[in-house]
């Protein structure tokens, strides 16, 4: 399923790229440049040739892993996404993890205590939560947050990343690895409102899929099974509900993944993140065709991988699935 | 059960929503008043807007007073009827990319679900392909790709809802079918048309009223997105993402009010077509009514 | 002596329409080693009693009235730690359904084992083997006990349900349509199981069933319910020699004789009652050939007419007269 897909999409962006109106070489270099300097750039990058050529060209260099060059850049739009992706990795992953660990227990408890006050207060401000605009949401925290109480830095990220040894390119890992704990809280410190507002819209999600998951368990025989042999609620409810709940939490969780990579791009421009959907933006107005098809191959890559991994969890916790 | 002989008329919705919980009933009650002030401000905003949301009547921007409630831009024009107006184009734009979209997902999955075949399988493909990535990416480049303005915004958008248009409808027609056919040869023609009628259409058209309303609710969300990255509905036009983004600048130097209610504008919309949906949902879809 | 007494149980569910009175006044006795039948139609409330003595209802299932005694001591009033200490290792239950009943997630081994582990303290390798015993006994080879619940077939997955039911050795189990969803021959080998289980084990059994053949092969006494009252009561031979109660004749009548000569298959007249607004008076007062004006204005108690035979009947005497005729 992956080789179709990403054939796919970078097919269709591809072309769709040659649609737009705009001439990326002229945006890059400006106007004042004479057309003789830009018709030989074009050349040399091979901008005249026929567009099935051109074509063929790029999917053979892209499997090489050769992305081309960045008309924006000047330099190969590889060198510029690696320098980018981590940004954008941590964005994300630090907002699913904020949105499961938000989510997935109020989901439950709402399942627990269904019907009671709990249920409708958590069903309440979760529909609340998600009639929310995330950049409206950021903006506010950035007056609020940053500006006003002055607890959160507004934007960019630390400085002193660099300090802590790359093992994984996640400077909230990488800094707890390295025990640099100054790092680590300074990172967080200026994580903390991206994450919070890429993250806090998918809370609702992953709550109303808990509770529902949780729900059907309860309906489920084998734990009234579990209760007439005498175990205790809370072991029924844990090993025997929850096992059987978590399946179809854990995909979902996939799915917001995704989602939140589409989030990036508002969230990385409103606290100028150096990331990958701040690249993407930048490509776009700039017509960087490379660089647009390179960005839209590599999230198509952390989707597939995304999903894999969900797959292998899901795996392993269900024994009914085979792998 | 009961569905399956509740032929959509007056007195069965009406039946229906007695029936349902409290909460669902609330849900519809206060989304349908939201909504219908957004109606409101569609129909009659030049009427009710206080200046004109072209007009520069201040000197610069303002903050809320008694002359202007929601102060003004920074180019002096009245904010509060500019956002009254700007409603006509973020629902106006999601409407039509709803309705579109609706129309592609309708066609292309009923062909699909009848066809079968390699058509299917290619269609399925390519749907597959765009549901997996993230939605809001590809709308950005197609929204780049066509350029700005009102049409072409409403096609961007509306590629992000399709996949899951085409699938609905798809599992409906591969249901279709599976019933209706099979039944037919049995009997004359018209049992397939029966079927239809009371068993699927009602089914159908209660979905509709869900994925119209949650569609409105997404795609509002899209149009300002989108006019807040600079894409989307060109200015003057006061969308409100557009203004949201305009806003920004200022907001640091002391301007919170044209960051405070534009978004505010979204919020309200989203929360009247979230609440609508979910009410209605409750209320119309019996398996979820068990569970809830 | 005996072992389980149920005096007058009223199990009620408390739905939007009204309260369905799934049990509605129950009584009787179980003496130890022995079995009992509970039998009658679907959704007469045979088990919503099983549930009641496990107290593991479902919402919106309240038990509202009634004493449960198992040797002298009342289950209703035991304190939520009194009655986890009593499920499974004084009364455990085999449910129909096997395949809900066991959780997908967990192998058959462990499940058996679980209860063990919670409720004799010991060793989780000391319960694996007792589980492993058990599949033995209940004629599984042991090497499956490794296997989850969707591996089996339909006849093993009971028979590992009986296996865990075994498994803290209970005073006594009750068995909720052991057979539902087996095809004949397997129910017939679950049943000879069952048996032999029990004269080995000296087991006392509840046996909820539908099935009046199911009875036969494997209770001593017999209790016919319907619409949540129990009509009749006496041991199997009597039950099928001499049925008195219409409800039952008609029943027992209703099975096809493999011997003798060809006859027309007769039902019972009508459609089961609705248990929210049961009919006045003999809840099968409509579908009774023999009704009277009193049937349909009390209800009949159950009496004791001889030593081990209760009857729930207005009529008993022009039954006992004349004998049953074929009225509708």
């Amino acid at each position: 399923m992956i080789i179709p897909t990403m054939f796919l999409l970078l097919t269709s962006v591809f072309f769709l790229m040659h649609i737009i109106p705009g001439d990326p070489v002229r945006l890059a270099y400006g106007d004042e440049m004479p057309e003789e300097f830009i018709q030989d750039i074009r050349h040399r990058m091979g901008l005249d040739r026929p567009i099935h050529e051109q074509y063929i060209e790029y999917m053979k260099r892209f499997i090489r892993g050769d992305l081309g060059i960045s008309f924006t850049y000047k330099i190969p739009v590889r060198y510029k996404m690696l320098e980018r992706y981590p940004t954008t990795l941590e964005l994300t992953l630090g907002g699913i993890i904020l949105a499961v660990f938000l989510g997935v227990p109020l989901g439950i408890l709402a399942a627990l205590k269904k019907g009671g006050a709990i249920d409708h207060i958590i069903r309440i401000m979760s529909l609340y939560l998600y009639s929310n605009p995330s950049f409206w949401l950021a903006l506010l925290f950035q007056l609020y947050l940053g500006v006003v109480l002055g607890i959160f830095p507004i934007s960019g990220r630390f400085n002193l990343i660099g300090r802590v040894p790359h093992v994984t390119g996640i400077i909230l890992f990488d800094s707890l690895l390295a025990q640099d704990f100054q790092v680590f809280w300074g990172n967080f410190r200026y994580m903390f409102m991206p994450w919070l507002t890429i993250g806090i819209v998918r809370v609702p999600m992953l709550s109303r899929i808990s509770r529902a998951s949780m729900l059907n368990v309860f309906g489920e025989d084998y734990m009234t099974t579990a209760r007439a042999k005498g175990l205790r609620e809370w072991l029924v409810v844990y090993r025997h509900g929850l096992r059987n709940a978590i399946l179809p939490i854990i995909t979902s969780i996939g799915g917001s993944f995704t989602w939140l990579l589409g989030g990036t791009v508002i969230i990385e421009k409103i606290f100028s993140l150096p990331g990958m959907g701040s690249l993407l933006m930048d490509g776009l107005m700039g017509r960087d065709f490379a660089m647009i098809q390179g960005i839209v191959g590599i999230y198509a890559i952390i989707v597939v991988l995304t999903n894999t991994f969900i797959d292998v969890c899901y795996a392993a916790a269900d024994p009914r699935v085979k792998f | 059960m009961k569905l399956n002989k509740i032929k959509l008329g007056e007195s069965n919705l009406v039946k229906l929503f007695k029936v349902a919980p409290k909460s669902a009933q609330a849900m519809v009650i206060i989304g349908s008043f939201l909504v219908s002030i957004l109606l409101f401000f569609i129909i009659f905003g030049p009427i009710i807007a206080p200046y004109d949301p072209f007009e520069m009547v201040e000197i610069s921007w303002e903050p809320p007073s008694n002359k202007h409630i929601m102060g003004t831009d920074a180019l002096g024009r009245d904010l509060f009827s500019r956002l009254i107006i700007g409603t006509r184009y973020s629902l106006g734009v999601s409407l039509i990319a709803v309705g579109f979209s609706l129309l592609v997902g309708t066609i292309l999955g009923s062909l699909s679900g009848f066809f079968g075949g390699p058509l299917d399988k290619i269609l399925m493909l390519i749907m597959d392909a765009l549901w997996a990535f993230p939605g809001f990416i590809f709308v950005l480049i197609m929204a780049v790709v066509l350029g700005p303005g009102i049409l072409q915004t409403a096609f961007a958008i509306s590629i992000g809802r399709i996949p899951g248009n085409f699938r609905m409808i798809r599992s409906l027609t591969l249901s279709i079918k599976e019933r209706g056919f099979i039944e037919a040869e049995k009997v004359m023609g018209a049992n397939s048309l029966h079927i239809i009628r009371y068993h699927i259409a009602p089914y159908y058209l209660s979905i509709l009223f869900v994925t119209i309303s949650l569609g409105m609710a997404r795609g509002t969300l899209a149009v300002s997105g989108l006019g807040f990255l600079g894409l989307g509905v060109p200015p003057p036009t006061p969308e409100w993402g557009t203004e949201l983004a305009y806003g920004r600048v200022f907001l640091l130097a002391g301007g919170w009010w044209m960051v405070m209610f534009p978004g505010f504008f979204v919020l309200l919309s989203m929360l009247g077509f979230n609440l609508l949906s979910e009410g209605a949902d409750t209320i119309l879809n019996p398996t979820v009514r068990r569970l809830k | 002596m005996s072992l389980l007494e149920i005096k007058n149980l009223k199990t009620y569910f408390y739905t939007p329409f009204g309260a369905v009175k799934a049990v509605d006044g129950i009584s009787f006795v179980l003496n130890k080693g022995r079995s009992l039948g509970l039998a009658g139609e679907s959704g007469c409330g045979k088990t919503t009693v099983a549930l009641s003595i496990m107290r593991i209802l479902p919402y919106p299932g309240r038990t509202i009235d009634g004493e449960i005694f198992f040797n002298d001591e009342n289950i209703l009033t035991l304190n939520d730690s009194q009655l986890r200490e009593f499920r499974w290792k004084i009364i455990s239950i085999v449910f129909q359904g096997a395949m809900a009943s066991l959780n997908p997630l967990f192998k058959i081994g462990n499940q058996i084992a679980e209860p063990i582990i919670i409720h004799e303290k010991i060793k989780k390798k000391e319960a694996m083997k007792r589980a492993e015993d058990l599949l033995e006994m209940v004629g599984i080879d042991s090497s499956r006990a490794g296997n989850y619940p969707w591996e089996l077939s339909g006849g093993m997955r009971q028979r590992v349900m009986i296996a865990m039911a075994l498994a803290c050795e209970p005073e006594m189990v009750i068995a909720d349509e052991p057979n539902t969803a087996l095809d004949v021959i397997v129910a017939d080998q679950i049943m000879e199981l069952i048996k032999k289980l029990r004269e080995k084990l000296d087991l006392s059994m509840l046996l909820i069933t539908h099935d009046l053949s199911m009875i036969a092969q494997t209770c001593d006494e017999v209790a016919i319910m319907y619409a949540g009252k129990i009509v009749e009561k006496t041991d199997t031979p009597t039950i099928f020699s001499s049925p008195l109660h219409p409800y039952t004749h008609a029943l027992v009548k209703s099975f096809p004789n493999i011997k003798g000569p060809r006859k027309h298959l007769k039902g019972i007249y009508g459609h089961p009652p609705d248990l929210i607004n049961p009919p006045s008076g003999c809840r099968f007062n409509p579908r009774c050939g023999y009704a009277e004006d009193i049937c349909r204005r009390e209800n009949p108690e159950l009496n004791k007419i001889s030593k081990n035979h209760f009857l729930a009947c207005h009529l008993i005497d022009k039954i006992l007269a004349k004998g049953h005729n074929n009225g509708n």
